[in-house]
């Protein structure tokens, strides 16, 4: 009990930076939109099924593949636009940050106007590689960058992790009909496997070696 | 070939559960009551570890059932007499896979042994109450895979009255089961992964649960620490089953099938609750971050029901 006060104490101090908590709580409510979406097309398919066994064989199964994409699309790239604010936060001030966002962000507008969709999607997810990739080496390299969790294994994980996401969702998003697909998918169960463990035991390994 | 040794080690397993099964139901009970009577407190490390290693005693026995079936039977191509294989039967299957998920609930619960907390009292209870059910709705030692045990007896059956086309249909049945089931890298990974990250999450429901009424720092702890190591292996264990589910589904409709839908849900919903554990300590977010982890778990048993009673590829119903 008392603990619990201690920490609430420390949080009415104001000493959580708000604009990460933002990010957070949008994080949150998107992971959860998604999630209902999922119920309602466990529903919805469900029901079908029952009642039109060969539904899964007919035209009307493509357009509710149509309709789920259309659903959970802007969740799941405005979970991708958070990753991309998320991940240059730990390089550049808050300022300049939010304005390289804007001009990112417009930027992808652009071209997924010009030149479709799928090209925007490629471009912010390739920027958020490129970043990861760039903030991983100034990890390694030793450079001081703002993380939540402190330490070397802890942010190197959380960085592994991101990039395992972002380069996921850009396999399922761009590769689904390449051969490059497999490759690309085992390369990000990869990087998500390591950046956990590095994530959430980082601290402990830090420890145990030290 | 070995079908008669077979016969005669899944015989033994059921005589072994016809006395085990009354046995472990005592000592759940045996658990449950010193957890509740302040009088045999005192026996409650002694009842846990009875019962915990009854329980391993039991694995092992299933083990050991697995290993017969592997060493006694070979299926062998009757025509040019070519050797197929032998069955390499995951212990995580048919009414065998919610013993294996106890006896690593067990784990958890036996390795916290030393604690002697409220907390412990209730997962103590939890678990013997887990352990009740399943010896209830799926008993492995009183029915051992009894799935399998359908599909090698046909097999055999089949090769006892030869009738070509009969033969030749479950002899490709058989190997096909046998490659493409049983003996598949991904049995042997994408299960048991869910079932340590299934076990793992009881243990951070309850301690939401916890968070909630006591409101004391050491829950969220608990409960963070199980759920970290059960997200590891939900995670991996859903991204293994991906490559598997593309290969094996080809053509089929199964991208936003009823199946994937809820285990998706489940795995948005943890993702959602490590997020909001971040800022536990500001105001609502307490509340927030234990309920995320009470709704996740309810999730989780909806995605392990879905597999039995949803229509989909997935579905084992």
């Amino acid at each position: 009990m008392d603990k619990f006060r201690e920490f609430k104490t420390l949080a009415q101090k104001g000493e959580w930076k708000n604009y990460d908590f933002i990010l957070i709580i949008l994080t949150i409510i998107f992971l959860l939109s998604l999630g209902i979406i999922c119920i309602y097309g466990t529903i919805y398919s469900s029901f079908t099924i029952k009642k039109n066994p060969n539904w899964a064989n007919s035209l009307l199964y493509q357009n509710y593949l149509k309709g789920m994409n259309f659903l959970a699309a802007p969740f799941a790239l405005g979970l991708v636009v958070f990753l991309g604010l998320c991940i240059p936060k730990r390089l550049l001030p808050r300022q300049l940050l939010l304005k390289a966002t804007g001009i990112t962000l417009s930027i992808t507008v652009v071209i997924s106007f010009s030149f479709g969709l799928i090209s925007g999607i490629s471009f912010i997810l390739l920027i958020g590689t490129i970043i990861q990739i760039i903030l991983i080496f100034l990890l390694i390299l030793g450079k001081s960058l703002h993380f939540e969790k402190k330490g070397f294994l802890p942010p190197l994980g959380s960085s592994l992790l991101h990039l395992g996401y972002v380069i996921i969702i850009g396999d399922l998003a761009l590769f689904q009909n390449s051969t490059l697909h497999i490759p690309l998918f085992w390369l990000a169960t990869f990087l998500i496997g390591i950046g956990m463990l590095l994530s959430f035991y980082g601290k402990e390994l830090e420890k145990f070696f030290s | 070939m070995g079908y008669q040794e077979y016969l005669s080690w899944r015989s033994l397993i059921l005589e072994i559960g016809l006395v085990g099964s009354p046995i472990l139901i005592v000592l759940a009970l045996f658990l449950i009551i010193p957890n509740i009577h302040r009088k045999f407190h005192s026996y409650r490390k002694l009842a846990l570890n009875t019962l915990f290693f009854t329980i391993l005693t039991g694995f092992f026995l299933l083990l050991w059932f697995h290993f017969k079936i592997y060493q006694n039977i070979i299926v062998i191509n009757p025509i040019n007499q070519e050797r197929i294989g032998r069955f390499l039967v995951p212990l995580w299957i048919e009414n065998e896979k919610l013993y294996f998920w106890l006896l690593l609930l067990g784990l958890f619960v036996w390795l916290r042994r030393f604690k002697e907390g409220f907390f412990e009292q209730v997962l103590q209870i939890f678990f013997s109450f887990f352990l009740l059910l399943t010896l209830l709705l799926s008993n492995p030692f009183l029915n051992p895979l009894p799935q399998f045990h359908q599909e090698i007896s046909q097999y055999f059956l089949a090769l006892s009255q030869p009738n070509f086309p009969t033969l030749i249909d479950t002899l490709n049945n058989t190997a096909s089961r046998m490659r493409y089931f049983y003996n598949t890298s991904y049995m042997w990974t994408h299960p048991p992964m869910l079932f340590i990250s299934y076990a793992s999450f009881v243990v951070s429901f309850l301690a939401c649960i916890f968070m909630i009424i006591k409101r004391d720092f050491l829950y969220e702890q608990i409960a963070y620490s199980y759920s970290r190591f059960g997200y590891l292996f939900l995670s991996l264990g859903i991204l293994i089953g991906y490559p598997w589910a593309v290969l094996a589904w080809k053509g089929e409709s199964w991208w936003w099938s009823p199946k994937v839908n809820v285990s998706l849900m489940m795995w948005l919903f943890y993702t959602a609750y490590l997020h909001s554990r971040l800022y536990f300590q500001r105001r609502k977010m307490w509340n927030l971050s234990a309920i995320l982890g009470i709704v996740s778990f309810l999730s989780l048993v909806l995605t392990y029901f879905a597999t039995y009673l949803l229509p989909g590829v997935h579905a084992y119903g």
